[in-house]
């Protein structure tokens, strides 16, 4: 039991010298810094369930920075891939595997998860024989059809397969780490979406963010929709996200967070870990805009 | 007077443009988990490689992992890759790799073993795509890799 906090805090310790900041993040893509202290964590707490180290290849998705894919790649990854759609991200993450000199582990992919937009209602119910059909689903964009409201005008659906923008093979790599956007930004779903694609290039298991207020909805989807009975939260957070709720007056708002850990393939038991609120003295784990 | 103009211009010729050698350059381990899948493709795999600045960089062999990888790639596709970089002309000189997949007996730690080892771990990890495209085999669409990170976002009519 020491021996893993004396890991975790090294792993959080060599993690902090990181230049993790965003150049200039962009709000439209959600982006904030994962901290050390999360990105050891998980980490961590992946390393005792044996989903990362040595023997094992991990992808980061909606990598940013880079913090999480840092921090598998110090626990001895095999193989370490991080993709995100934003190139000054993406140089920024460079940056910082150069600055551990991880560069020969590490490797980095410039791909962008995406959903299928949804027609609108009316049409939906013209085309019904449409409705679930994976090419049809063209939409109408946002501002066109007869929904006055924006935030409904451009909803999605889930690509549930290979189609989903992310140009990679199934179960390509044991785990996938991801610290999703949470689909603030007139792209609601994205986190789910971010989660069935990371269930399909998963081998073993995958470790994601979410919103407490989507758990049991979450977990339904996950154990009964898509068929991995052995999907559950692992650990509490709080992240401190400023300027994420337009009709919020606060400057930042402290968001529950749940990580969830679903289990791909065959396995024994997981472990629940070090980062849970009654283990440590730190009950907020933040992450935010510098 | 003199003196300090030689200083001027020695200074002035010191100052060198390190060329970008970002090192997360795109190796053909990550090639080899690469997958076109825009609309219209029925494979996608393995994507193409034109390249147009590659360089190797020698880097320490962990057997273990090369054995690891090796369990992991498709072989046909890395024995593929490895002869585009040979066609590209690029290098100076490309190592070898046997056309089939070697068995865990051929990699055991005899001398041949080991070199064979060390020519996959080279071939792997040591090959650094830096510049160039690759092209989805089916639709011809040509992904840039740039500093080494292949870049390949879809257009919205693509997806």
């Amino acid at each position: 039991h020491t021996h893993k906090i004396m890991r975790l805090k090294h792993l959080e310790a060599s993690l902090s010298s990181l230049t993790r900041e965003f150049n200039s993040p962009k709000v439209e893509l959600e982006q904030y810094p994962t901290s050390a202290h999360l990105a050891a964590c998980v980490v961590s707490l992946a390393v005792d369930n044996e989903d990362l180290g040595v023997g094992r290849s991990c992808l980061d998705l909606g990598c940013g920075t880079g913090m999480l894919m840092i921090a598998a790649s110090m626990v001895d990854t095999d193989f370490v891939l991080g993709v995100d759609c934003d190139p000054d991200a993406l140089d920024v993450a460079q940056e910082n595997i150069e600055q551990v000199e991880l560069e020969d582990t590490i490797q980095l992919l410039q791909a962008q998860v995406r959903m299928k937009p949804r027609l609108l209602q009316e049409d939906q119910k013209a085309n019904k024989k449409n409705r679930g059909g994976r090419g049809r689903g063209r939409g109408r964009g946002p501002g066109r059809g007869r929904g006055s409201n924006p935030a409904s005008s451009t909803k999605h659906t889930l690509i549930m397969d290979n189609k989903d923008g992310i140009p990679l093979k199934n179960h390509c790599v044991d785990t996938v780490v991801t610290n999703p956007p949470f689909g603030t930004k007139d792209n609601a779903g994205i986190d789910l979406q971010f989660l069935r694609t990371a269930t399909r290039l998963a081998k073993r298991a995958v470790y994601s963010f979410h919103k407490r207020s989507t758990r049991s909805f979450l977990l339904k989807t996950i154990q009964e929709d898509w068929g991995f009975p052995d999907a559950k939260v692992v650990a509490e957070m709080s992240f401190d996200i400023p300027n994420m709720y337009k009709f919020h007056n606060q400057k930042s708002k402290d968001v529950e967070v749940d990580l969830i850990r679903v289990l791909v393939g065959n396995e024994e038991s997981s472990i629940e870990g070090e980062c849970n609120p009654d283990n440590t003295d730190e009950e907020e784990i933040t992450g935010g805009y510098i | 007077f003199s003196c300090f103009l030689i200083l001027a211009i020695f200074s002035r010729n010191q100052k060198t443009t390190l060329l970008s050698t970002t090192n997360t350059n795109m190796r053909l381990l990550t090639h080899n988990f690469l997958q076109s899948n825009v609309k219209g493709t029925t494979k996608g795999y393995p994507l193409k490689i034109e390249a147009t600045n590659i360089i190797m960089e020698e880097s320490p062999m962990d057997a273990g992992l090369v054995t690891r990888m090796l369990e992991k790639v498709n072989y046909p596709a890395l024995v593929g890759a490895l002869e585009e970089i040979r066609n590209s002309q690029l290098l100076s000189s490309v190592p070898e790799i046997p056309h089939e997949q070697p068995s865990a007996r051929d990699l055991d730690s005899t001398d041949d073993g080991n070199n064979i080892l060390e020519a996959l771990h080279q071939v792997l990890f040591d090959i650094h795509v830096i510049e160039g495209h690759l092209i989805c085999p089916d639709t011809g669409r040509k992904f840039p890799i740039k500093d080494g990170i292949p870049n390949m976002i879809l257009h919205e009519d693509e997806i």
